[in-house]
C-alpha cells in the first residue's frame, strides 16, 4: 500500500485570494475591536445504492461563511453566490453590524487568534505535523497549508464511479445468492465523499480535504427484520476491502438468526459492549455533557460536578475526544469524526474529557472557550462544527472513545458468566442536565457460563433493545475492558481504539459527522428493554 | 430564483432529449433564505443573542433518464447542479452516471388537465420581512416568559426560513411552491435552585400566528412546575401507558410506510387493502390523508411525484381501505397511481379524563429518543420524563428505564382522546416533514413493556 495525501484542486485553491480580501474587508483597521474569518466549504460526493432498484447520484454543494466575533456575539453571513462584488458587499454589511454592536458594549473582550508559532506543533498527530511543516519550517501567515487525508491511489475503485456502482451491485447480488430462501430483500450502498474546507483569517491560510468511503450493506428477512453492516473509513475504497464472502455469509446467517430470535425479558443484565455500542455510550455519557455550549448555558451537570470535585465513574471510566484519529486498532486510517482543523480553523488535538471518573474542562468552540462556564474560561479545542454552511456552529464531538484495558474478548466473556453481548449500535440519546443515558443495540448475543453461545435475542416486544441507566451508575459499573487489538496486545503501534462510522444530531437536529468507539467493555449491569 | 441558470439548463436538457441522449428529465430548483438566532440567558430571564446568521442559497436537483440497451429498462441518475461548473459537463456526468443504474421504465407525471387548487403554505411576513418576524417572535417570547413564575431560562433558538421551489419535467409539468417555516426552541428549569432536570422543548409552524409563542412558553412553564424528585419506573411486562400526540403521530407515520405500495415493490412488509391493523374493544382507528389543510407542512397541490395531490381514507375501523399508489411504483406493480398524499388525519376517540380515573398507567410526558422500526412496527425508548399514576390516583414522577412496544398490539383495545391537536414539523436533515391532525393522546393497554428497577 502506497498512500498519498488527497490534494486540493486548483479550482478550489483559486478561492484563497477572495477569502483573504473578504477577511480584510471585515476587519481591516478594526482588529482591536473584532476578529473575523472566511471559510469556503465544498462537498463532492458520489453514491450508488442497489436494492430492488438501482440509484446513482452526485451530491455537490459549496458555500462561503463570513464570520465576525464582536464581544461575546458571532455575526455570520453565508451564501453560495460566489460573485466577488456581492461577497465584498456582504462582508461590509456584516462589518457595519458588528461594529455597531461593539459600540454598545463597555470594554468588549477582543480575541487574538494564535499564529503558527503559537501552535504546539510537536504534540500534533503525525499526519497534521507533516503537512504543516515545509522543509521542517513553520509556514507564514500568507503560506497556503493544505491537509489531505491519506488514501491508496492504486485502488482504482476509489476514483471510478462505474466500478463503484458495479461493486455495489455485486455485493447486493452476493447477499441475495447466499441468502436464497432466507431473505426477502438485500441492498448495498457505497458513498465516496471528498469534503474540502478553505479557512482564512489574519494569521493563516489553510485547507483540508477529507476523503472518505462508506459501505452500508443490509439483509431483510421475510418478516422485515433488517440486519446491517456499516463499514467506513477516512480513506478510499480500501475501506471496503474486508467485504468478502465470509462477511456476507455472516450477515446472512445473522439475519436468519434474528428472524428466529427469542425476546429478552425486560430487566437488568450483565452486558459486554462492542466498540460500536461502547462508542455510543462514550458519546452520550460525558460526551454531550462536556460540550462547551451545554456547559456555559447552564444546561449540563458537568461544571457543577467538576466544581465540587465529584467523581462520576470508577478507575476504568476514561473517555477521550480526539479529531486527530488517523489509525485505530490495526486499521491504518480514521473514520468520519476525524479532521485536521475544525470549522473555526482550530487544529485537532486530543482531549481527555473524563479521566478515571474525574471531569476535565469542556470540549470548546471559540465562543465557549472565551465565555466559559461556572468554572471560568477554559482552553479552546477543535470542536467548533456545523452541519453545513447553511447551519449555525456549535461545540460538537469529533471522535469520542473509551480508553483500552488489558483483557481479550474471551476473557471478558469468562468474567461475564451469564449475560449478553451488545455489538451493533442502534441510536442513542443524552440528558446532560439529568445525567440520563440510552444507547440502542440491534440485538443481543447470549453469553452463558462464560462462553458466547451465538444465540441472538431481540427486545421484549420484538424490536431493538435500549440499554439505559443514569450515567454515574453506568460508569461505576465497568468491570473490565479489552485491549485495543488482540494482535498487538501491548499496542506497540501506538494506535487509538477502534472508532466506528457515525453521526450526531445534537438533541434532535444539526446533523454532523462523529466517530465513536473504544474497546469491548464488561458492565456489571445495565437496564435493557 | 436564478432564472437565467434554470433557462440555460432547461434548454440544454431539451436539446439532449431531441438528440435522443435523454428519454426524459425532471428538475427542482429552490431558492432559500434563512435567519438564524441562538440565545443564551446569563440572568435566567432575558434573551441574549450570541450567534446571529443570515443564509441565502440556491439549489438545483436534476434527475435524468437515458435509453437502455435492455428493452423495458431505463438508465437513471440524480445530481446536484451547481452554478460554478459548466452545464454541459455536468449533464455529461449525469448521463454517464445514469449508465450505471438500470431500472424498469416508467412514465413521468404529465401536466394535470386542471391546475390543482392552491394551498396556503407561506406567511408573507416571513417571506417579505424576516427580520421583523424574528423581532416580533422575540418580543412575544420575552413578554410571555416575563409572565411565568419560578422559571429560569437557559437558552433559546429561533429560525425564520423561507423557500420557493420550481418543479419542471420533460413532459411539460411545471409548478411552484412557496414554504415558510418557523422553529422556536427553549430550555428552562426551576429558578433559584440547583437542578438536575431541565425542560427542553420546541415548537414549529408555517406562520407567525400559528407559532403561538405565548402558548408554547406557558406549556414549558407548566412542565417546569411539575419537575421534582423522580423515581425509576418499575419493571412491568404488560404496562399501560398514555402517550401524547407527537409520539402518536410518529407511530402513525411509521405505519403509513406500510400503506405505501413502494414497500410491496421493495419486498418489505406492507398492508394490503382488506387487511386489518389493531382493533378490539377500544376506539377504532380511522386514518386518512389531507393535502389541503392550510398552513400545514404536508399540504400541497401536488404529490411528491408530480401527480395532483388527493386526500382520502386509508384505514377505516381498523381495516385498510386504500393505499398510497405513487406514480413510479404504481406503474411497476400494475396499479393505478392515485396521488394520495398530505397530512395525517385521525378521527378522535372517546377517551376523556374520567376514563383514566381508577386506572393504573404511566403517562410518558417525554421520550428520550423514540425510535420506531417502520418494518417491524416496534419501538423502544428511555423515559425522559413521565408520571406513574396508581389506581388510587397517587402520582409519582418517573425518569429513566426503558419502555418498548409493538404497534400492532398497541392499536388493539387502545383508547384515543376525544380532544384533537396538531403536529406540524417541517423537514430537517434527520426527518421528513410531519403533519398530523388528530387525537391529543392515546391510552395503550397492550403490547408494552417497561424495564426499570
Amino acid at each position: 500500500m502506497s498512500n498519498k495525501y488527497y490534494p486540493l484542486s486548483d479550482e478550489l485553491r483559486a478561492f484563497f485570494p477572495v477569502l483573504s480580501k473578504l477577511v480584510r474587508t471585515m476587519e481591516s483597521g478594526a482588529e482591536d475591536k473584532i476578529y473575523s474569518f472566511a471559510v469556503l466549504e465544498d462537498l463532492d460526493q458520489f453514491q450508488s445504492h442497489v436494492s430492488q432498484t438501482e440509484a446513482s447520484g452526485l451530491t455537490m454543494d459549496r458555500g462561503i461563511v463570513l464570520r465576525i466575533l464582536a464581544g461575546h456575539r458571532n455575526f455570520e453571513y453565508a451564501s453560495n453566490n460566489f460573485d466577488e462584488a456581492f461577497l465584498v458587499s456582504a462582508a461590509s454589511t456584516l462589518r457595519a453590524e458588528a461594529l455597531a454592536y461593539c459600540e454598545q458594549l463597555e470594554n468588549p473582550p477582543v480575541y487574538t487568534p494564535p499564529a503558527w508559532t503559537d501552535e504546539p506543533i510537536d504534540s500534533f498527530a503525525a499526519p497534521i505535523r507533516e503537512q504543516i511543516l515545509v522543509d521542517g519550517k513553520l509556514p507564514q501567515a500568507d503560506t497556503i497549508v493544505h491537509f489531505g487525508s491519506a488514501y491508496d491511489p492504486a485502488v482504482s475503485e476509489s476514483m471510478n464511479k462505474a466500478e463503484t456502482a458495479a461493486r455495489s451491485k455485486a455485493i447486493k447480488e452476493s447477499i441475495m445468492e447466499k441468502g436464497a430462501g432466507k431473505l426477502a430483500s438485500a441492498g448495498c450502498m457505497i458513498r465516496r465523499k471528498a469534503k474540502s474546507r478553505l479557512f482564512v483569517d489574519r494569521t493563516r491560510m489553510m485547507s483540508q480535504t477529507l476523503f472518505s468511503s462508506l459501505y452500508y450493506i443490509y439483509a431483510v428477512t421475510p418478516s422485515g427484520k433488517n440486519v446491517r453492516d456499516i463499514i467506513g473509513g477516512m480513506t478510499g475504497a480500501e475501506a471496503g476491502a474486508g467485504i468478502d464472502d465470509a462477511l456476507i455469509s455472516n450477515l446472512v446467517e445473522t439475519a436468519d438468526k434474528v428472524e428466529h430470535a427469542e425476546r429478552i425479558k425486560p430487566g437488568r443484565y450483565r452486558i459486554i459492549t462492542g466498540p460500536d455500542v461502547t462508542g455510543v455510550i462514550a458519546h452520550e455519557a460525558f460526551g454531550h455533557t462536556q460540550e462547551g455550549d451545554t456547559c456555559r448555558l447552564g444546561r449540563s451537570c458537568a461544571p457543577g460536578l467538576k466544581k465540587k470535585e465529584i467523581k462520576v465513574g470508577n478507575e476504568q471510566a476514561s473517555i477521550i475526544n480526539n479529531a486527530g484519529v488517523f489509525a485505530m486498532g490495526t486499521i491504518p486510517y480514521g473514520v468520519n469524526g476525524t479532521h485536521f482543523f475544525d470549522d473555526e480553523g482550530f487544529i485537532a488535538r486530543p482531549q481527555v474529557i473524563l479521566d478515571k471518573g474525574e471531569l476535565s474542562s469542556p470540549m470548546n468552540d471559540l465562543m465557549s472557550s472565551i465565555v466559559g462556564d461556572i468554572n471560568g474560561p477554559s482552553p479552546r479545542q477543535s470542536n467548533g462544527k456545523r452541519e453545513s454552511w447553511k447551519r449555525p456552529l456549535m461545540p460538537r464531538q469529533t471522535n469520542t472513545y473509551f480508553t483500552a484495558g488489558d483483557k481479550t474478548l474471551d476473557e471478558l466473556a469468562e468474567l461475564c458468566g451469564d449475560g449478553f453481548i451488545a455489538e451493533h449500535a442502534h441510536g442513542g440519546m443524552e440528558d446532560p442536565k439529568g445525567m440520563g443515558l440510552t444507547a440502542g443495540t440491534e440485538y443481543l448475543e447470549e453469553v452463558k457460563n462464560g462462553k458466547r453461545t451465538g444465540k441472538l435475542f431481540l427486545g421484549p416486544q420484538g424490536g431493538h433493545i435500549e440499554l439505559s441507566d443514569p450515567v454515574p451508575r453506568l460508569l461505576e459499573s465497568i468491570i473490565a475492558k479489552s485491549v485495543i487489538a488482540e494482535e498487538d496486545p501491548m499496542n506497540e503501534n501506538g494506535s487509538e481504539p477502534i472508532n466506528k462510522w457515525g453521526g450526531c444530531g445534537k438533541y434532535h437536529k444539526e446533523s454532523v459527522e462523529a466517530g465513536c468507539g473504544g474497546p469491548w467493555i464488561l458492565w456489571s449491569g445495565i437496564t435493557c428493554g | 430564483m436564478n432564472q437565467i441558470f434554470i433557462d440555460e439548463v432547461t434548454a440544454a436538457l431539451n436539446t439532449a432529449v431531441e438528440a435522443g441522449t435523454l428519454t426524459g428529465w425532471s428538475l427542482n430548483a429552490t431558492e432559500s433564505h434563512s435567519l438564524q438566532k441562538l440565545y443564551s440567558s446569563p440572568d435566567g430571564t432575558a434573551l441574549h443573542c450570541h450567534q446571529s446568521r443570515r443564509v441565502d442559497g440556491d439549489a438545483f436537483k436534476l434527475s435524468v433518464y437515458i435509453p437502455s440497451k435492455t428493452e423495458g429498462m431505463v438508465g437513471t441518475s440524480m445530481i446536484d447542479l451547481v452554478t460554478y461548473l459548466p452545464i454541459d459537463a455536468q449533464l455529461a456526468e449525469a448521463v454517464s452516471l445514469a449508465g450505471c443504474s438500470q431500472n424498469k421504465k416508467w412514465d413521468l407525471a404529465k401536466p394535470p388537465a386542471a391546475e390543482p387548487a392552491a394551498v396556503e403554505t407561506c406567511d408573507p411576513v416571513v417571506r417579505d420581512h424576516p427580520e421583523g418576524a424574528a423581532a416580533d417572535i422575540e418580543a412575544q417570547f420575552t413578554a410571555a416568559f416575563a409572565e411565568t413564575a419560578g422559571c429560569a431560562l437557559n437558552s433559546a433558538e429561533l429560525f425564520v426560513n423561507y423557500s420557493i421551489s420550481a418543479q419542471t419535467n420533460s413532459e411539460g409539468l411545471a409548478y411552484e411552491t412557496e414554504l415558510s417555516e418557523l422553529y422556536l426552541e427553549a430550555a428552562m428549569e426551576k429558578a433559584g435552585q440547583e437542578n438536575d432536570k431541565e425542560v427542553h422543548e420546541y415548537t414549529t409552524s408555517l406562520t407567525v400566528a400559528d407559532l403561538n409563542v405565548k402558548g408554547f412558553v406557558e406549556e414549558c412553564a407548566l412542565q417546569v412546575a411539575t419537575l421534582g424528585d423522580s423515581a425509576e419506573p418499575a419493571t412491568q411486562d404488560g404496562a399501560s401507558i398514555l402517550i401524547e400526540k407527537n409520539a402518536l403521530s410518529q407511530m402513525l407515520e411509521a405505519l403509513l410506510s406500510q400503506l405505501n405500495c413502494l414497500n410491496e415493490y421493495l419486498k418489505l412488509p406492507f398492508l394490503n387493502i382488506g387487511g386489518t391493523f389493531g382493533g378490539g374493544g377500544g376506539d377504532p382507528l380511522e386514518l386518512s390523508l389531507d393535502p389541503a389543510i392550510p398552513r400545514m407542512v404536508l399540504s400541497s397541490g401536488y404529490a411528491i411525484d408530480g401527480l395532483p395531490a388527493k386526500g382520502g381514507t386509508l384505514i377505516e375501523n381498523n381495516t385498510v381501505k386504500n393505499r398510497i399508489i405513487g406514480n413510479r411504483f404504481g406503474q411497476y406493480l400494475g396499479l393505478e397511481p392515485n396521488g394520495l398524499s398530505g397530512n395525517l388525519v385521525v378521527q378522535p376517540g372517546t377517551l376523556g379524563p374520567a376514563d383514566l380515573q381508577g386506572r393504573e398507567y404511566t403517562e410518558i410526558i417525554k421520550f428520550s429518543s423514540l425510535l420506531i422500526d417502520p418494518q417491524k412496527l416496534t419501538w423502544s425508548s428511555e423515559i425522559k420524563l413521565g408520571k406513574h399514576v396508581a389506581a388510587d390516583g397517587n402520582v409519582t414522577l418517573v425518569k429513566g428505564g426503558v419502555v418498548s412496544g409493538s404497534l400492532k398490539e398497541n392499536f388493539t383495545d387502545c383508547r384515543l382522546s376525544s380532544t384533537v391537536g396538531t403536529v406540524n414539523i417541517p423537514k430537517s436533515s434527520y426527518a421528513p416533514p410531519r403533519g398530523y391532525r388528530g387525537p391529543d393522546a392515546m391510552l395503550i393497554t397492550k403490547g408494552v413493556s417497561i424495564a426499570g428497577k
